[in-house]
């Protein structure tokens, strides 16, 4: 970790970069937080500490797409949100896709598909968008999200299975 | 399908339904978001200097979990309380920080002008067998000394200029916190309770207008001698 303390945000260009990343999206995130935690302080840790993850990750920043930019940011916020949530004990991450089964049944094109992953139980929506979208271990999800290792990795396989069982759906249309 | 295909499909999936989740968001009309201005401060210090917020931020007393809430205030500037109490000036020249308390977290909120020569170089004279200086960083208002040993424990040296602009913040958490003196200087001992994490100790060297910090896995007295051992290496020419 300290040898990226040395190496990012180092240059005048990074941290113009990281100015205007605030500038642009400091909003929006700020109200997401206060919208999932309803309560000021809390909201401010939530986006003091998503700011702190976008630091950690800068040298990702120039990979990722400039359209992806903003749900890279967002997931990051909603993520910290969580964290705050769990903590509290405000939210009980539910592990049953059982409800899902049958909605996935019945999902005809592309978007129902995603309108299917957007109502998935949080404890799926945050360890895929973190493994698939943040590109963090299992070791990582694990710890941000008090579950174990093997959970983790249980509820990433479902949720690919998931998808992969709509797609091979005979008629599915992408 | 191959697994890259599936990867790339879910990628698209998950992306698109953050995007229908964000637009949905800037419908709702929920609570607005008032920054406090401690809220304001922390990200005035983020966007001065992105790299010494994160690194004040994530020392390991951020990561412990729970609260404890035996915090006393150091008392430095009541040293000066008698001039300060009738002359503004001197007021204005003696108070560097203030410390201030919200909820779990505790801010060092420094005042006073940049500092405008480089920072003199400290070190922890008596270091415990085994260790050595591995790194060192610093800018004009912050370093970071770094010392570690072969089997992986290290020790971490951290001083800041006081100034307008920076501060310094520590989440209490499961931490118990006692008040201590280095060489006679005020400052706070925290003493995490999660087997594993570092102990850190902080202490402001006002004659000199440094907040100085030590983290390692060891115990109070063990980290005092090495604040007491804190020296100066060389000054800046």
């Amino acid at each position: 970790m300290l040898s990226f303390f040395l190496t990012v945000l180092e240059s005048a260009a990074d941290r113009r970069l990281f100015a205007s990343i605030y500038e642009q999206h400091h909003s929006k995130m700020e109200r997401i937080a206060i919208n999932m935690l309803k309560n000021q302080g809390d909201a401010e840790d939530a986006v003091q500490n998503a700011f702190m993850q976008v630091i950690r990750n800068f040298e990702k920043i120039n990979q990722i797409p400039s359209e992806e930019l903003p749900f890279w940011i967002i997931s990051i916020v909603k993520n910290e949100c969580y964290m705050i949530l769990r903590k509290q004990k405000r939210v009980v991450l539910v592990d049953d896709l059982s409800l899902f089964a049958e909605r996935a049944a019945d999902v005809p094109d592309y978007a129902a598909l995603v309108d299917l992953f957007s109502n998935l139980p949080d404890t799926y929506r945050q360890v895929l968008e973190m493994k698939v979208l943040l590109g963090y271990t299992d070791k990582e999800i694990s710890a941000r999200l008090g579950i174990t290792e093997t959970a983790v990795s249980t509820r990433a396989s479902r949720g690919r299975q998931l998808l992969q069982d709509i797609l091979d759906k005979e008629g599915f249309q992408l | 399908m191959t697994e890259q295909e599936l990867d790339r499909i879910m990628h698209r999936v998950l992306l698109d339904s953050m995007k229908a989740e964000a637009e949905q968001a800037g419908e709702d009309q929920g609570p607005s978001f008032e920054p406090t201005a401690r809220h304001k401060r922390q990200m005035r210090a983020m966007l001065e200097d992105p790299r010494r917020w994160l690194r004040r931020r994530e020392r390991p007393l951020w990561k412990r979990a729970a609260q404890r809430a035996a915090v006393i205030l150091l008392m430095c500037i009541l040293a000066f309380g008698g001039v300060m109490a009738f002359s503004p000036a001197a007021r204005a020249g003696v108070i560097r920080w203030v410390m201030e308390r919200y909820g779990n977290r505790i801010d060092f909120v420094y005042s006073g002008e940049q500092n405008r020569e480089a920072l003199p170089e400290y070190g922890i004279a008596e270091l415990p067998e085994g260790y050595v200086e591995t790194q060192r960083y610093a800018s004009p208002g912050s370093a970071l000394v770094v010392y570690e040993d072969q089997s992986g424990g290290a020790i971490n040296l951290v001083y800041d200029y006081m100034s307008e602009g920076a501060m310094a913040s520590y989440t209490l958490n499961e931490d118990d916190v006692f008040d201590i003196t280095v060489h006679g200087m005020n400052g706070l001992f925290f003493q995490t309770r999660i087997s594993g994490n570092n102990n850190s100790l902080t202490w402001i060297d006002e004659s000199q207008n440094i907040q100085f910090s030590v983290d390692g896995n060891f115990d109070m007295e063990q980290l005092l001698a090495l604040a007491e051992s804190v020296s100066l290496c060389k000054t800046p020419k």
